[in-house]
């Protein structure tokens, strides 16, 4: 075996996936959601079986794809008009060549909010595979697709209006006054923006953004081929990453399936509570007001984590290192915390950048995104796109 | 010369790491920035494939170098001053300005990888470590020759505020270089190539984003 023995001065501490190691995770509130169902060449002789491939992305029967509402999506994500100040697009947070999130502990929201670097709560999740996933945001507040994508624009990330009523009057001002737009919300949904009731402009920009983020998926990583049997795809100690995740580290009781999430929601403790027991953050708890939710939040997906510092919901954790200790050093003390969790999982440094190297061998190809205005696109390529985004 | 420590190798991490504690660096150095701060509209750098796995050219020709031969990179952190006496940097909503004595004395560290790595805890990773003071609005590192032809990443952040618990990380004030514009960028990195002599690197104002 090879020995990497790790200097003693880089062993900082874990971060921030949710990694959620040891003998097995509750599925906190018994929500541990359906796993999306993987492609019929996933059953082929997997190494793991327990994690197929990703599969195609899911499609909502009412709102069948088509390159107009991906051409309108497009276009509403990129756009930082659509925001309180002005300038504050999706795309600012969501940075669509960096794993369509930021980097940042995190985000500053738009300066609408004030200039006194005001921060939002939570790091900035990927929105890689989201399409997956049955509810959305750390929390689960909203639990379908649409409606997740255009809730930015009521929270202080974009701020259109405090409430979902002043925002949709806000944004449909604005689109009626930007050219192009009308001719955009017709092709795409046959909608009328000068006439509809801003509420329905509001809902159907975000059925245009649940067309665009179905390019937005991480899969066929090295991983995904060395588990069908390419034995050249992933280095020695990503497969010793792999042993142990899905063995002695116990990642795999929460990060499973495809998309290595169990859509569940936990307390891994990654934020020590208060003197007073509360916590700066709540998570689920926030949404269900059951007790036993404090300090949940959604398992994330490892699909491409590796290029998702910082990490966990609050971007505590600087390196997958800084997780991985976490988790390996009994994870905190949060008297919620999940009830696998607690106990030491006995990784040696060797063991821990194995795992790392397993979490880099899952970041999948990069996403070819057709933006607006984009010299590097041929139509040779869109068309390619298009076959690749369409339903087949 | 500007105050500058530069080390090689993961056993020599130098002053930096000495100074301000084994966990600060990577912490530090992974919790920077990527953000298109504004420019919406800009994709370069974006991949020019169809579906499919990415392939970003390669920018340097390695074979026409020495394959024995071994660089050096000299970077230089070059803000400039507006009329007003201030320097103007991005943030993930726009731009921001401050006063330019907000900069001199201040610390700095910074580390090398490998192209298109993440720092992700393991200082063997880093092919050189160091940092240095702020003299002013200006910042200059001059590597050891260890860079064989090729193309590198660069990590870097200006500790321009304490963190709550001294240097403990990126906080609300501080610095950090990024540059998305390149093909598949890391997203708190600048890239840099190393092509057959020492690479130089100049990051200007629009190369930094203030926390």
């Amino acid at each position: 075996m090879k020995k990497r023995p790790l200097h003693g001065a880089a062993c900082a501490v874990i971060a921030a996936l949710g990694l959620t190691m040891a003998a097995g995770c509750s599925s906190g509130d018994g929500s541990s959601n359906a796993q999306p169902q993987p492609s019929p060449t996933a059953a082929v002789s997997l190494r793991y079986p327990q994690f197929p491939p990703m599969p195609e992305p899911p499609v909502d029967p009412a709102n069948q794809p088509s390159m107009a509402k991906l051409e309108l999506g497009t276009y509403l994500f990129f756009d930082p008009r659509l925001s309180g100040s002005g300038r504050t697009a999706c795309n600012n947070c969501h940075v669509f060549n960096t794993s369509f999130q930021d980097n940042l502990v995190k985000p500053r929201p738009d300066t609408s909010q004030g200039d006194d670097f005001f921060t939002l709560k939570r790091n900035t999740e990927s929105l890689f595979n989201i399409v997956y996933r049955d509810d959305f945001f750390r929390d689960g507040k909203v639990t379908e697709l649409a409606p997740s994508l255009v809730e930015p624009w009521v929270e202080d990330n974009q701020q259109l209006g405090k409430t979902h009523e002043l925002a949709a009057d806000h944004l449909t001002e604005i689109l009626r006054g930007i050219d192009g737009y009308k001719k955009l919300f017709r092709d795409a949904y046959g909608l009328d923006i000068d006439t509809a009731e801003p509420h329905e402009v509001f809902d159907t920009a975000g059925l245009a953004f649940g067309v665009w983020v179905r390019q937005v998926v991480s899969r066929n990583s090295p991983f995904d081929r060395w588990n069908a049997g390419d034995d050249t795809a992933i280095d020695e100690s990503a497969q010793r990453g792999a042993a142990l995740f899905a063995g002695k580290a116990g990642c795999f009781v929460c990060h499973t399936g495809p998309n290595f999430t169990d859509n569940g929601f936990h307390n891994v403790s990654s934020a020590v509570p208060l003197e007073d027991g509360s916590r700066d953050d709540e998570g689920r708890f926030i949404v269900t007001g059951r007790e036993a939710d404090r300090g949940k939040f959604q398992t994330p997906s490892l699909r491409h984590a590796s290029r998702t510092t910082p990490y966990f919901h609050d971007g505590s954790r600087g390196t997958l290192l800084d997780v991985i200790r976490h988790f390996n050093d009994g994870a905190g003390s949060d008297p919620n915390r999940d009830p696998v969790l607690g106990r030491p999982l006995g990784l040696s440094d060797d063991e821990m950048l194995d795992l790392i190297s397993f979490i880099r061998a899952l970041r999948g190809e990069s996403v070819v995104l057709w933006g607006p205005k984009s010299p590097l696109y041929t139509q040779a390529e869109v068309d390619e796109l298009q076959r690749e985004l369409l339903p087949k | 010369m500007l105050k500058t420590n530069h080390h090689t190798g993961a056993r020599r991490l130098g002053a930096a790491i000495t100074r301000y504690g084994a966990r600060a660096l990577p912490v530090l150095l992974a919790g920077l920035v990527a953000s298109s701060c504004g420019d919406s509209s800009s994709s370069s750098g974006n991949p020019v494939t169809g579906a499919g796995p990415l392939t970003c050219p390669e920018v340097v020709d390695t074979s026409k170098c020495d394959a024995n031969a071994k660089f050096r990179i000299h970077v230089k952190f070059d803000f400039a001053v507006t009329d007003a006496g201030n320097v103007e940097v991005v943030t993930q909503s726009g731009p921001y300005q401050f006063p330019a004595s907000y900069l001199d004395q201040k610390p700095y560290v910074y580390l090398f990888t490998a192209k298109g790595e993440i720092f992700q805890g393991d200082i063997r990773e880093a092919l050189t470590v160091g940092g240095g003071t702020m003299q002013g609005t200006a910042g200059e590192i001059t590597t050891d020759a260890i860079f064989p032809a090729g193309e590198y990443e660069f990590l870097t952040f200006i500790d321009a505020q304490p963190g709550p618990d001294g240097f403990a990380g990126p906080a609300r004030g501080d610095l950090a270089a990024f540059d998305n514009t390149v093909c598949d960028p890391t997203g708190i990195s600048i890239r840099i190539a190393v092509d057959c002599k020492d690479g130089e690197l100049t990051l200007p104002n629009q190369n930094w984003i203030i926390f």
